[in-house]
């Protein structure tokens, strides 16, 4: 489903992104580990659309995203979390939900003002979706709270719900376990497996090793800008060079 | 006294008009349009010139709130990739820019003597009715704009356009066109100033480009601030607070205080960038604004 | 075809407007650097240090030099006191709370000084002197000393950012500001002289431009807008940077003085940002104005 063909990224002279390529599918979950500085998170806004590449290809289904903006690129099915939450903080849990959902056609001034039945329709339709979402992640309790209020771990719960009511084909899952307590980890792996199941192509970017090991189908370790090994869980970590590369990263 | 209070009434509604449009823009987009002036100018100057053309005012007021829509698309290409502090000192140089245009473009704009003798809604009707008619006319005016904009804001568009404000890397990674609905914004936006321009054209019958300066949108940037950003009746309760303080900074002069006009024109702006501060440094959403939002 | 020494004369007017612009827009940049805000008050410092100036040399020192020391450490206490007042305890704030609490201090200072001394221009009736001679190029003795005063302050500037410490910690503060902390640099204490240093320019800035021109309460605020053309254009925090650009802007308002229309002279600084931000958003040297 998705295609990532030799990645260069530079910012001015410091190169993050080297020749990055690998694939990924439906029903997968990806991780990327690596040690700090490696380019994991440049990884993902470079194929998002946020910092376009300077060389290379990324095509989903097919389709190749050059020179597409990160909206158009969410369009087309691949949407982005950030580490730390983006909530739409003077907006509603379920106001949040609700924005990430509605489509280019329901946002237009048009429809808002001359919508009338089928609007409202829309909205409707909208409205279960989005407490069907809240429902899901058991944030019911503070779907009328403003998210700005919201705890770090429901604001990290809230990051993913939104990205879900894009209906993304692949979602890039960006530290989704940073700072986050052991309970709450727990749901948010079983969240992420749930949305393996369902089809979803999950490319996730992680500190917490142990927690990746548990989720992921295959491991891409990412060092210094280009991938290190790519397989699965225990092939990375039956090789030697991964347990080097992060030594390797704290000594440097 | 009716009078007074009626001309003090349009003075208010066009400050409405203006008020709604920032709210837009600022309100609800997060857009720093220190330019308002500007569109309000070229709503002004575009129907003023076209009716003393011979122009029915309806068409040149609706010719106005389409130009100054218009003129919003250069200067949200310049600026709405720019980060905010950028945009807000450019928008006023835009405004200052275009004001100084007014005064040397004498051919067109009569330059800085102005514009005199432009023809006034109902000018057939009895000198006493004129106003109260133009007055009920603006109402309706502000009535239905206040009318669209609530029905828009609560929509699809209206959530979106917040979630751009809030937070535009996240909305631009939902999917939205962040600069799009910038433009919409700043677009729409700017022809409700214009059609308020266009009003106050027709309601003074002489403009010129002095009656356009930065003031103007720093003092409708107060109506919102104070007013409670993002909720439109906020908004206007903010503006009806500032006329209110300026007419009533007005009566002053007669009570004989000892000030003479001009320094009470500064005591006016002292008070009103003391407020100013007095509003960042303690209560920053307005003071309309409730404390769990709309 | 205009003559080799009417262009000249242009460029030597314009430098002359430039210098004195370079003094504004330097503090400008650099609290926009370190304070993350475009301080539009700032130019009206300038305008406090005319009007502190006028006051005291006319009332208390008729030594004009004594003057407007004084006028312009007046100035550098009313900065000290807008930064500690409000825009201290607006830091971390979203830059737009910050402009526009900057408004309401332009406000305050810029309508006091209207309420004090009203709108009419005043002038420090330093005495006449008749213009210098180089061939055909005429230059006021006021010009020269007023591009002597700015060069000797920015080369001052430009050896305190490169080789001393103070200019060492400056420049740790604007790029890292949390690691500068953390790393027992007295930010505070930093920003305070920062505060203080700005302030003073822009009071510098204010004296030299009522030598040249009337004194009015806007003075200072018909230069907000060149001085953030300099500001973009010479690169935020670039302090050779905004030198060059703001003698660059002065050099381009006079010939648009000249050739186009006085009042177009704004016109033609808007242009020059225009086309700054369209054509090398990082300016001359420094950082970039494009939001990510």
């Amino acid at each position: 489903m998705l295609q990532v063909t030799d990645i260069h990224l530079s910012f001015g002279a410091l190169k993050v992104l080297r020749g990055i390529s690998f694939s990924a599918q439906a029903n997968e979950i990806l991780g990327v580990i690596g040690p700090n500085g490696a380019g994991k998170s440049s990884l993902f806004s470079a194929i998002s659309g946020f910092y376009p590449p300077n060389k290379g290809e990324v095509k989903l289904n097919g389709e190749n995203l050059r020179r597409l903006r990160p909206d158009q690129i969410a369009a087309k099915g691949m949407v982005r979390t950030f580490q730390v939450p983006r909530e739409f903080g003077d907006m509603t849990v379920l106001e949040n939900l609700k924005a990430a959902g509605s489509t280019r056609q329901d946002d237009s001034i048009l429809a808002g003002l001359f919508g009338g039945a089928r609007t409202a329709r829309a909205e409707a339709e909208l409205t279960l979706r989005a407490e069907e979402m809240l429902e899901r992640l058991n944030l019911t309790r503070v779907s009328n709270n403003l998210a700005k209020a919201l705890s770090g771990g429901q604001k990290k719960l809230l990051e993913l719900g939104r990205a879900l009511m894009v209906k993304p084909k692949v979602l890039l899952v960006d530290e989704p376990f940073a700072g986050v307590a052991p309970a709450l980890r727990d749901q948010l792996v079983g969240h992420l497996q749930a949305l393996r199941e369902e089809g979803l192509c999950l490319l996730v970017v992680e500190h917490d090793i142990e927690a990746i090991m548990q989720l992921s189908d295959r491991i891409c370790v990412l060092v210094e800008g280009s991938i290190l090994i790519d397989g699965t869980p225990e092939e990375v970590q039956a090789d030697a060079r991964v347990l080097d590369a992060y030594l390797g990263a704290i000594h440097s | 006294m009716t009078s007074y209070l009626i001309a003090i009434g349009i003075i208010a509604l066009i400050y409405v008009l203006l008020a709604l449009s920032l709210n837009l823009q600022w309100g609800n987009t997060g857009l720093i349009n220190f330019g308002l002036v500007a569109f309000f100018a070229i709503g002004a100057y575009v129907s003023g010139l076209l009716t003393l053309n011979g122009w029915p005012i309806v068409l040149a007021m609706a010719a106005a709130v389409v130009i100054s829509a218009i003129a919003a698309w250069p200067l949200g290409k310049l600026t709405l990739t720019l980060k905010e502090d950028y945009l807000a000192v450019i928008a006023v140089g835009f405004s200052e820019v275009v004001r100084s245009v007014l005064e040397n473009e004498s051919w067109l704009t009569g330059g800085p003597s102005g514009l005199p003798g432009i023809p006034r809604l109902y000018e057939n009707a009895p000198d006493g009715m004129r106003d109260m008619l133009l007055f009920m006319t603006l109402l309706i005016a502000v009535i239905v704009v206040f009318a669209m904009l609530e029905r828009l804001l609560r929509s699809p568009f209206g959530r979106s356009l917040r979630s751009v404000r809030d937070n535009e890397t996240a909305a631009a990674a939902l999917g939205k066109n962040v600069v799009g609905f910038k433009t919409r914004s700043l677009i729409l936006g700017s022809g409700i100033a214009g059609l308020a321009g266009a009003f106050y054209a027709h309601y003074l019958t002489f403009i010129s480009p002095e009656q356009f300066t930065p003031d103007v949108t720093f003092n409708v940037w107060i109506a919102v601030i104070i007013g409670g950003s993002g909720r439109n009746l906020g908004v206007v309760l903010g503006t009806f607070l500032l006329i209110l303080f300026l007419e009533g900074t007005r009566f002053l002069n007669d009570t004989g205080i000892g000030l003479d006009g001009s320094q009470l024109g500064a005591l006016r702006f002292i008070l009103i960038g003391l407020a100013l501060v007095l509003c960042m440094l303690y209560r920053p959403a307005g003071l309309f604004a409730k404390p769990e939002g709309r | 075809m205009p003559s080799f020494s009417l262009v000249l004369q242009i460029i030597v007017d314009g430098i002359a407007n430039g210098a004195i612009l370079a003094l504004l827009a330097v503090g400008l940049s650099v609290i926009f650097r370190l304070n993350k805000f475009v301080n539009v008050a700032h130019v009206d410092m300038a305008t406090v240090g005319a009007y502190a100036t006028l006051f005291i040399f006319t009332t208390l020192i008729p030594n004009f030099w004594l003057a407007a020391t004084a006028g312009v450490a007046v100035v550098a206490a009313i900065g000290y006191l807008s930064h500690k007042l409000v825009y201290s305890r607006l830091r971390g704030e979203r830059s737009i709370t910050l402009i526009i609490a900057s408004i309401g201090v332009a406000f305050i200072l810029r309508y006091l000084i209207t309420f004090i001394w009203g709108s009419n221009q005043q002038s420090f009736a330093l005495p006449l002197m008749r213009a210098v001679r180089f061939g055909d190029i005429r230059i006021s003795p006021y010009d020269l000393v007023i591009v002597g005063i700015s060069l000797a302050i920015f080369i001052g500037l430009f050896f305190i950012m490169r080789f001393t410490s103070l200019g060492r910690s400056l420049r740790a503060v604007a790029d890292n500001p949390q690691l500068a902390r953390v790393s027992g640099l007295r930010t505070e204490n930093l920003l305070t002289k920062v505060w203080l240093a700005a302030s003073a320019l822009a009071g510098i800035g204010g004296v030299l431009l009522a030598v040249k021109t009337v004194i009015t309460p806007y003075l200072g605020w018909t230069m907000l807008l060149p001085a953030f053309a300099a500001m973009i254009f010479g690169g935020v925090g670039s302090i050779g940077g905004t030198f060059f650009a703001a003698l660059i802007i002065g050099i381009v308002s006079e010939f648009a003085a000249m050739y186009w229309l006085p009042t177009y002279r704004l016109a033609a600084i808007f242009g020059v940002i225009v086309l700054v931000l369209i054509v090398r958003p990082q300016g001359l040297l420094g950082i970039k104005a494009v939001a990510k």
